[in-house]
């Protein structure tokens, strides 16, 4: 890269103006190629724990128990001596099929049950907002209705993995034929065996290099099928003290969200998104304000060339409905450099549109900086 | 790497250490034995059986196979089953761990006329995914009218 190729970069993001930025996050239904830096305006994003989302509770204070033991294990956690307290901030998320039988629960049993599967409960407490210390309860649950995404469901999938296991499987097999036996037992002493139990570690080069071929095959999956169909929906209600102890709950907050992916041709995703919800600004207050939103974005591309168009009409009462178009396109110039671009409006109510508008040069200059 | 343990202590009601490895006690005319694994948590993997004669130390029989395909992952111990006295049914293979799961649970069964005779488990939980999981499984059969007593 040369100064004058980062000066000319430096320039372009410079010159053009940035008005009314939005937040930037990235897409979250499936998962768009690598280096997929095309600005998104539009939130489509279905909170992986609801519960959560209608909190201010950090994620290493999330529960995620898979047997019954752990979940047994978990609150445990919370008796001290004779007493039982909750601690001021924490979330649990569940599947209740999978708690249930996920010990024992085998591939075949998944995939002929996959749509108990992916009914997941979540609840929380903690405080309301960052910078609210009032404490509070949530609960939500979440449903997946269709997911093509989930390697668990795909033969060919399976097939790739099992070849690499097959190649492990075969120093396990001649490490145990070389060994014999794993019980060595004189005649009619049953209890006097002698064991010969196996050194995996004389195989740990095998089993890194199977678990390295496993993670590129997952990535391969994750990369071919990102645009698979997904329709996802979500709720969550939240209860609110007056105070940090949690007094005087009462529910401020329900919220419902919805959202579905299918695939545009091999390389393209159309996305529609749907969220609605009810909530007080006090909790003493009795109006409820409401707020509806409905959100489409079509996405077409390579890792060479990316293209989205999005928008999103959302209404609140009280106030005028708001509507946001939003474009943007991203080249790959050069093997260590990008050139994106996005363009939108925003009208609220019968107001003139607020334009937004960026170029971006990016170099991926970290790769070749040591 | 995660190698989990593979067998649970037993203690008997006298408080005598018992044996480490499982034991199956089976009656020679109940029919036939069946030993089944079970891969928990909807986990993918491969299996070997054996069956071994572990005084003689002779391998008698073998078979591979696929856990998580559309086959049953379990094996009919061939006839007679009054032969079968002191050997040993054999698992062994490995489990690969799906994100975002990161536990583990695969257990050996020897069934007899649909009673579970005995379990050989080994369950873990790897704190890591994408973990490609070795396991070694064995049940040793003892024919319950030539011995009495022991662990069952």
């Amino acid at each position: 890269m040369t100064p004058r190729l980062l000066l000319a970069g430096l320039a372009l993001s410079l010159a053009v103006p940035r008005t009314g930025d939005a937040q930037v996050r990235l897409i979250p239904v499936g998962s768009v190629p690598d280096s997929a830096t095309v600005e998104v305006k539009v939130d489509f994003a279905i909170p992986d724990i609801p519960a959560m989302s209608m909190l201010n509770i950090d994620q290493n204070k999330l529960l995620r128990p898979a047997t019954p033991r752990a979940l047994a294990s978990s609150f445990s956690g919370f008796a001290s001596g004779q007493a039982f307290a909750i601690p001021e901030a924490f979330a649990l998320e569940v599947s209740p099929f999978l708690l249930l039988h996920g010990e024992t629960l085998t591939r075949q049993q998944y995939r002929s049950k996959v749509d108990l599967a992916r009914l997941r409960l979540s609840g929380g407490v903690g405080p309301v907002a960052e910078n609210d210390n009032r404490r509070g309860v949530a609960v939500g649950m979440r449903y997946t209705f269709l997911d093509h995404t989930d390697p668990r469901l795909s033969n060919a999938y399976r097939d790739d993995i099992d070849a690499v296991l097959r190649d492990v499987d075969t120093a396990i097999v001649r490490l145990r034929i070389t060994s014999g036996s794993p019980l060595v037992c004189p005649p009619n002493e049953p209890e006097n065996c002698v064991e010969r139990i196996l050194d995996f570690s004389l195989i740990a080069p095998q089993l890194q290099a199977a678990r390295d071929s496993i993670v590129k095959i997952h990535e391969r999956f994750v990369r071919d099928n990102w645009n698979r169909p997904i329709v996802d929906i979500a709720i969550a209600s939240r209860a609110a003290g007056t105070d940090s102890v949690g007094n005087d709950l009462r529910m401020d907050r329900h919220t419902v969200w919805f959202a579905a992916g299918v695939p545009v041709g091999s390389r393209g995703q159309l996305l529609l998104g749907a969220h609605g919800g009810a909530e007080r600004e006090r909790v003493s207050r009795a109006e409820w304000e409401g707020i509806v939103g409905g959100s489409t974005r079509i996405y077409f591309g390579t890792n060479q060339r990316k293209l989205l168009v999005e928008s999103q009409l959302t209404g609140t009462s009280g106030r005028r409905p708001e509507l946001l178009l939003n474009s943007g396109v991203e080249a790959r110039l050069h093997t260590l450099a990008w050139l994106s671009g996005a363009a939108g409006a925003t009208w609220e109510g019968r107001s003139r549109p607020r334009l937004t508008a960026r170029l971006f040069f990016k170099a991926a200059l970290a790769d070749i900086v040591p | 790497m995660v190698f989990p343990h593979k067998f649970t202590f037993h203690h008997s009601a006298s408080g005598r250490s018992m044996p480490k490895y499982t034991i199956a006690r089976f009656d020679p005319d109940a029919g036939p034995i069946t030993a089944r694994l079970i891969c928990g948590f909807a986990q993918q993997g491969r299996y070997t059986y054996f069956l071994w004669d572990t005084v003689a130390n002779r391998q008698l029989d073998t078979a591979s196979g696929l856990i998580g395909d559309d086959e049953p992952d379990e094996v009919e111990v061939p006839d007679p089953i009054s032969d079968h006295h002191m050997h040993a049914i054999e698992f062994l293979g490995t489990v690969n761990l799906e994100p975002p799961l990161l536990n583990f649970s695969v257990v050996l069964q020897a069934v007899q006329g649909g009673r579970v005779l005995a379990t050989a488990p080994a369950r873990a939980g790897t704190g890591t995914p994408h973990q490609t999981i070795p396991y070694d499984l064995y049940i040793l059969l003892v024919d319950s009218s030539r011995t009495s007593g022991g662990a069952a």
